[in-house]
């Protein structure tokens, strides 16, 4: 059937038609198209058992009905239960009726992943590229040896582990946001009805963080990695926890986003901070989790703040070198 | 929680019937192995922020409009003094209710956001409203106490004079008195609270201050009725100060500390020093007792500026807000026989 | 049908009809705001589309440190304002839906609150406008004209919960409207209209009052046992509130007055003590007079 005909199935326009969520079920099949099949839900064969059972009368979405042969429900199903393809079937042709998965090319959901990762077939854990800690599955392993990185002097990596240096950035870093900006900010810190609600760049921490630092609440901190060095407000909040992680406590500072040179709230940018390393299959770099160090104060400016970078960086030992490791 | 079932989505809840949970539990390092009960505080504030506006009020202005319109007001009632005979006395005091009251409605304008509107006051006849109605005073009192002083000054019309000098003496303790209404009629604590004695701090005040002109202003040999004048005032103020304070039980504090605390002992010392002095050297000439009514002036002067900080300070620090309505609350509940916890109808078994 | 006025105490107490006791004639029923905190995310909508309706300026760029709360509070530059309130507590303290657990355990609890004017029954501000400038309208609310403000100030600090205040490069007094323009057109107000979680929920208060009431039973149901209204009650200091809210904790918490009253109830009897007290003025001169007595 082409998608023009199955667009102007009952003599109308689907793509165009909007009809309120008030007017039909909370599925709204009846609001514009979704390609291919009007199939509101991907994958939805899975809420039923092979049989065609729901798993649960509680989230019933679709379901087979043997006296009519045929399927019932809220949704858009696929294939009968009981279909089997023909052997010389290709493509999704060749999927069976309990294959649910009828994106993947065997129908399969899989843990096992033979083809199409660079890092398959199984799931297993790395440490991102900066970490304070060990990778606790593999001793010898610490980074996902099919990663991309780039050895440049303004793109250095930090020591990790158990490597020495760490413990020059011991506190790890997530990034995130708020509510009341948007992304890099571009956008947001030009509204100044935005901008007064979340005027300016700051980080929060732990008061346990606060206490071993030094750190204010209210008050500047200055943020260092091997990349660059940062200042922010600090917020000391319960809301923040120090982490056990093998068996000694890791702190972690939150950082908001959203900040820039420009607009009507300005401030440094958090992922000055961050690193290039690529992940194998998609090449996204790895922003939401590295190494830093805190402390307090505003930074400095101009050639001193290169001069405090270097100075961490000499410290750590590091080199172009450091964390660009295939194998370790 | 809502289900899908073959028939579609049942106990569904709009957003604002959802449950409003109980928290999240977080593990922390360390922590007292013997915390004993948290006692619920006397006082939590949000932040330590006001919970009132504090006023848009410059002390300059409205404390200044409290003294000069205080000092017009019972002056034009000393400035009667001319049926005893003293006919300078009452030529001063006229003069001086005249040219206060009009620096009292200058600082009125000028404390406007809007002081080009400043007709607007006179827009409505408004009973719930002590400004309106003192406006509507000041209008009637102004010219009066005006025509008073220009007719004395130029000699003319003596029975027009006296109209307006008795017209002036008989609204001039209204004027004097009007303005502690202004003050209280707020939600001010260190003003509300006191609304039964500021009127008689502001009448006493009022009485120091024109006693003081007239020590300053006119001869020796009169000023006998300034003294006992000067005398009344100062003890009422203090007695109506004392008392006010005494009720206003924990805001009292806001008369005692920082700027309001030093200026209220000022006004204490100045006052005593006025009256005494006056008393016993007033008749001693006039350096003595001009003195002595530059002191009593003052005293006035600190008295308004004392009460205006004591005002901004009960608003600024929350505690005079949040304490005493707690106590009334409680209060009020512990008469009505009403329990202060919240209830947990899960433990009453429903 | 309004009610005479003869015998009336207008000033405090129950009043069932505001606007009508204020001379509307034929007026449309009361509306208000029941804004329910237990069901608000922080997400500041309400700020931002009351700014953009009613194109108020930005009033601050101050990194405050009082939690996600940069605004501080309700003012002329503000008229809704979200509280952010971070509690923690040993979980041994006092709380029936908390199990016995381990001494290091804290339970954290992130109360978020949307303040707005409360358009009182009895509105202090109204009450003691000098100007008329402050008027009650056909829905109940409490409106400042901004052609007759003067800016006197008056009305900022007799209002009990802080709410109105003075735009410092205009000089007049701003406060919420409720949105009376689009009262008038038959909307409701922009908060409400934004707010995702219908914390912020609008329409005839007697419908709000009763839906608020099954709502506290609800929450005391489900073991919130903190939860309260704030503002319903009529015979309260001001008559109630025509915003009222539901809290989960003390007002003052939220920076709300644990009791409020409307500063008029006791006008009546300020100015019998300014009278005598003018008297005793008189009095006195006059008895300081007879012991002077005449100019030698």
């Amino acid at each position: 059937m082409r998608l023009l005909d199955l667009l102007r199935r009952d003599g109308v326009n689907q793509a165009a038609r909007k009809k309120p969520h008030t007017e039909q079920s909370w599925v709204a099949p009846e609001w514009a198209w979704s390609w291919p099949a009007n199939r509101r839900i991907l994958y939805n064969r899975c809420s039923a058992d092979p049989r065609g059972e729901p798993w649960s009368e509680r989230k019933a979405l679709i379901w087979w009905d043997a006296d009519h042969g045929r399927w019932d429900g809220h949704d858009v199903p696929d294939r009968p239960p009981s279909h089997r393809p023909p052997k010389d079937a290709t493509g999704p042709d060749a999927l069976a009726g309990n294959d649910p998965f009828i994106m993947q090319a065997d129908g399969k959901g899989w843990l096992y992943a033979p083809a199409g990762l660079v890092d398959g077939p199984l799931p297993t854990h790395y440490e991102p590229q900066d970490s304070p800690v060990p990778n606790p599955i593999y001793h010898r392993q610490q980074r996902s040896p099919v990663r991309q990185v780039f050895g440049r002097d303004h793109n250095l990596y930090h020591p990790s582990g158990d490597e020495p240096g760490s413990e020059v950035y011991p506190y790890v870093v997530t990034t995130y946001r708020l509510t009341e900006h948007f992304t890099a900010g571009g956008m947001s810190r030009w509204s100044p009805y935005l901008s007064e609600l979340q005027p300016e760049f700051f980080c929060e921490v732990s008061p346990e963080l606060a206490a071993e630092r030094g750190l204010a609440h209210a008050g500047w901190a200055t943020i260092v990695s091997a990349r660059s060095v940062i200042e922010v407000r600090v917020l000391v909040t319960e809301r923040m926890t120090p982490l056990t992680v093998g068996g000694r406590t890791v702190h972690q500072i939150g950082l908001p986003y959203h900040w820039g040179p420009n607009g009507h709230s300005r401030g440094d940018a958090a992922n000055e901070l961050a690193s290039i390393a690529l992940d194998p299959n998609v090449h996204i770099q790895e922003v939401k989790a590295l190494t830093v160090d805190i402390r307090p104060g505003r930074r400095p400016r101009g050639p001193e703040l290169l001069d405090l970078l270097h100075d961490y960086q000499r410290r750590a030992g590091i080199t172009r070198q450091t964390g660009t490791e295939v194998r370790g | 929680m809502s289900d899908v079932t073959r028939r579609g989505i049942r106990g569904e809840r709009p957003g604002r019937q959802a449950s409003g949970g109980t928290g999240t539990r977080t593990r922390r390092r360390g922590g007292g192995g013997e915390q004993a009960m948290v006692p619920a505080p006397e006082f939590t504030s949000y932040y330590g922020k006001p919970v009132l506006n504090p006023p848009t009020w410059q002390a300059r202005d409205i404390a200044g409009y409290f003294f000069l319109g205080g000092l017009a007001g019972a002056g034009s009632v000393l400035a009667a003094a001319e049926l005893t005979g003293r006919e300078r006395t009452a030529r001063a005091l006229k003069a001086s209710s005249a040219v206060a009251v009009t620096g009292s409605v200058a600082a009125l304008i000028h404390d406007l956001g809007r002081p080009e509107r400043f007709v607007n006051m006179l827009r409505v006849f408004k009973p719930t409203s002590p400004m309106n109605l003192g406006s509507w005073l000041l209008a009637a009192y102004g010219p009066m106490a005006g025509a008073a002083a220009a007719l004395e000054a130029a000699g003319r019309l003596p029975r027009t004079g006296r109209a307006a000098t008795t017209t002036a003496a008989s609204l001039g303790p209204l004027v004097s008195t009007y303005t502690a209404v202004l003050a209280a009629d707020t939600a001010v604590p260190a003003w509300h609270d006191g609304y039964r004695e500021l009127p008689f701090v502001f009448a006493g005040s009022a009485a120091t201050a024109a006693s003081g002109m007239a020590l300053l202003a006119a001869p020796t040999a009169e000023n006998s009725l300034a003294r006992s004048a000067a005398l009344f005032g100062v003890t009422l103020e203090a007695a109506a100060t004392r008392a006010m304070r005494r009720r206003l039980g924990m805001v009292a504090e806001a008369y005692e500390v920082g700027t309001a605390g030093r200026l209220m002992r000022a006004a204490e010392a100045l006052s005593f020093a006025g009256a005494a002095g006056a008393a016993l050297f007033g008749r001693r000439g006039r350096a003595a007792s001009a003195v002595c009514g530059a002191c009593l002036l003052a005293a006035s002067a600190c008295t308004r500026f004392g009460i205006f900080h004591a005002g901004m300070e009960s608003a600024r620090d929350p505690k005079y807000t949040v304490v005493p309505q707690r106590e009334r609350r409680k209060e009020r509940r512990r008469r009505a026989g009403g329990d202060e916890q919240p209830r947990d109808r899960r433990k009453e078994g429903k | 049908m309004t009610d005479s006025l003869i015998g009336r105490n207008l000033l405090a107490g129950a009043e069932p009809d505001p606007a009508g006791d204020a001379g509307h004639a034929d007026h449309p029923e009361r509306v208000g705001f029941f804004t329910d905190t237990s069901v608000c995310i922080g997400c500041k909508a309400c700020e931002v589309a009351c700014k953009e309706w009613n194109a108020i300026p930005e009033d601050g760029l101050d990194l405050t440190g009082m939690s996600y709360d940069n605004s501080q509070g309700l003012g002329g530059s503000t008229w809704r304002h979200v509280a952010f309130v971070e509690q923690t507590r040993p979980v041994g303290a006092p709380d029936p839906s908390a199990p016995p657990d381990s001494d290091s355990e804290t339970e954290l609890r992130w109360l978020m609150a949307s303040d707005v004017c409360k358009h009182c029954t009895h509105a202090a501000c109204l009450d003691v406008c000098p100007t008329g400038a402050l008027v009650r309208t056909e829905f109940g609310t409490v409106i400042v004209q901004e052609d007759i403000c003067n800016g006197c100030g008056y009305c900022v600090p007799a209002c009990p919960y802080g709410v109105i205040g003075q735009r410092p490069d205009d000089g007049r007094m701003f406060k919420c409207t409720l949105c009376y323009d689009r009262l008038g057109a038959g909307q409701e107000p922009a908060c409400a209209k934004a707010c995702p979680t219908d914390s912020i929920q609008f329409g005839p208060l007697d419908e709000l009052r009763e839906r608020a009431a099954l709502r506290v039973d609800q929450l005391h149901d489900d073991g919130v046992p903190g939860a309260r209204l704030y503002g319903q009650d009529p015979e309260d200091g001001v008559g109630g509130d025509g915003a009222f809210f539901l809290l989960l904790d003390e007002p003052e918490v939220y920076g709300l007055p644990p009791d409020p009253v409307v500063t008029t109830r006791d006008l009546p009897a300020m100015w019998r003590y300014a009278a005598a007290a003018a008297a005793g003025l008189l009095g006195g001169v006059a008895a300081a007079a007879a012991a002077a007595g005449r100019s030698r």
